[in-house]
């Protein structure tokens, strides 16, 4: 009975995330929603180094402007910034696909969307699209490389 | 003949060595790394969008291949990427150049790198036949290396809201 419910409970988790998975793609998966929702939820506690720590050290990030930010450091800046820009907001990330590279590296992309913000410029983009490279350090995946950009139809 | 081999003879008996001879001049160049090769394979990319080959521009890539376009789409696998490129060069990339830089190669393993990078587009025409302007954009792009051949696995071209250089 207990594996029924193990099954059943894995079954549950695919349908609930989209496409069915291997064994192996299940944990990333997984590993992927979860980076999403600490990620989320550090957003909305306008907490960027909350944010910033689902990047690895060395991690690089370029924006939807085509700024770069190299390093953790220079993340977590980056993103305090954008915090400051869309204050009082919340961010709802969305995976739409995910493809193994390696059993230890994936490329995952989704969409992004900024709600609630309380003074952000007009014109400011608040949704558009995300890749992110990911990989495992010890036992834990991080983001190793971080894209985020708009629709062209919103520049 | 015989002079020069008695020669080297009583050199060697008597603890010398002949005079080496002087170092050939050499046409090998050093092995490839594998930036080079991704460079490379970065220059091969750029020839295919000119030369509008779309075949060639999915043999670039591994056969589970990805492309998520400017405006989000997604193309998954050789034939699906071939056939996007196809539609762009009947439609607005004909006749067009491309030109890539790489900005930075990033290896996050030995055989998998994230190659960052800018590209240009001119000589694009509307449907209309009008002159367009030159697009200017950004790309991130993971390659592997497969029997000793780097393949682009996914490939992410952007528009970043401000064009690169400006």
């Amino acid at each position: 009975m207990e594996n029924v419910m193990k099954a059943l409970a894995i079954s549950c988790f695919v349908v609930l995330t989209g496409a069915p998975l291997a064994a192996q793609d299940a944990t990333v998966e997984q590993a992927m929603d979860a980076l999403a929702q600490k990620y989320a939820d550090a957003w909305k506690a306008a907490d960027a180094a909350g944010c910033a720590s689902i990047y690895s050290d060395d991690a690089d990030l370029i924006d939807f402007m085509g700024t770069s930010a190299k390093g953790k450091a220079a993340i977590q800046e980056s993103i305090t910034q954008t915090l400051a820009t869309f204050a009082g907001s919340s961010i709802q990330i969305v995976r739409t696909g995910i493809h193994p590279v390696s059993a230890d590296v994936a490329v995952s992309d989704g969409t992004w969307e900024v709600t609630g913000a309380k003074a952000a410029p007009e014109g400011s983009p608040t949704r558009g699209f995300y890749t992110v490279v990911v990989a495992k350090q010890g036992d834990a995946w991080q983001v190793v490389s971080g894209r985020t950009k708009v629709a062209p139809a919103a520049n | 003949m015989k002079r020069i081999a008695f020669f080297a003879g009583a050199l060697a008996l008597a603890g010398c060595q002949p005079a080496a001879p002087p170092p050939e001049e050499t046409t090998e160049t050093a092995p490839m790394t594998d930036e080079d090769m991704i460079r490379a394979r970065t220059d091969e990319f750029e020839q295919a969008v000119s030369s509008a080959d779309s075949k060639a521009i999915g043999a670039l890539f591994i056969e589970d291949g990805d492309l998520v376009d400017q405006a989000g789409m997604m193309h998954h696998g050789r034939m699906a990427i071939v056939e996007r490129y196809q539609k762009l060069f009947e439609g607005p990339y004909k006749g067009t150049q491309a030109n890539l830089e790489i900005s930075s190669v990033r290896f996050v393993r030995p055989e998998i790198a994230v190659i960052d990078g800018t590209y240009e587009l001119t000589g694009m025409k509307s449907a209309e036949g009008q002159d367009l302007p030159a697009v200017k954009g950004m790309f991130t792009n993971v390659s592997v290396k497969q029997n000793g051949q780097w393949m682009l696995h996914c490939s992410r071209p952007m528009l970043p809201m401000k064009a690169p250089g400006t």
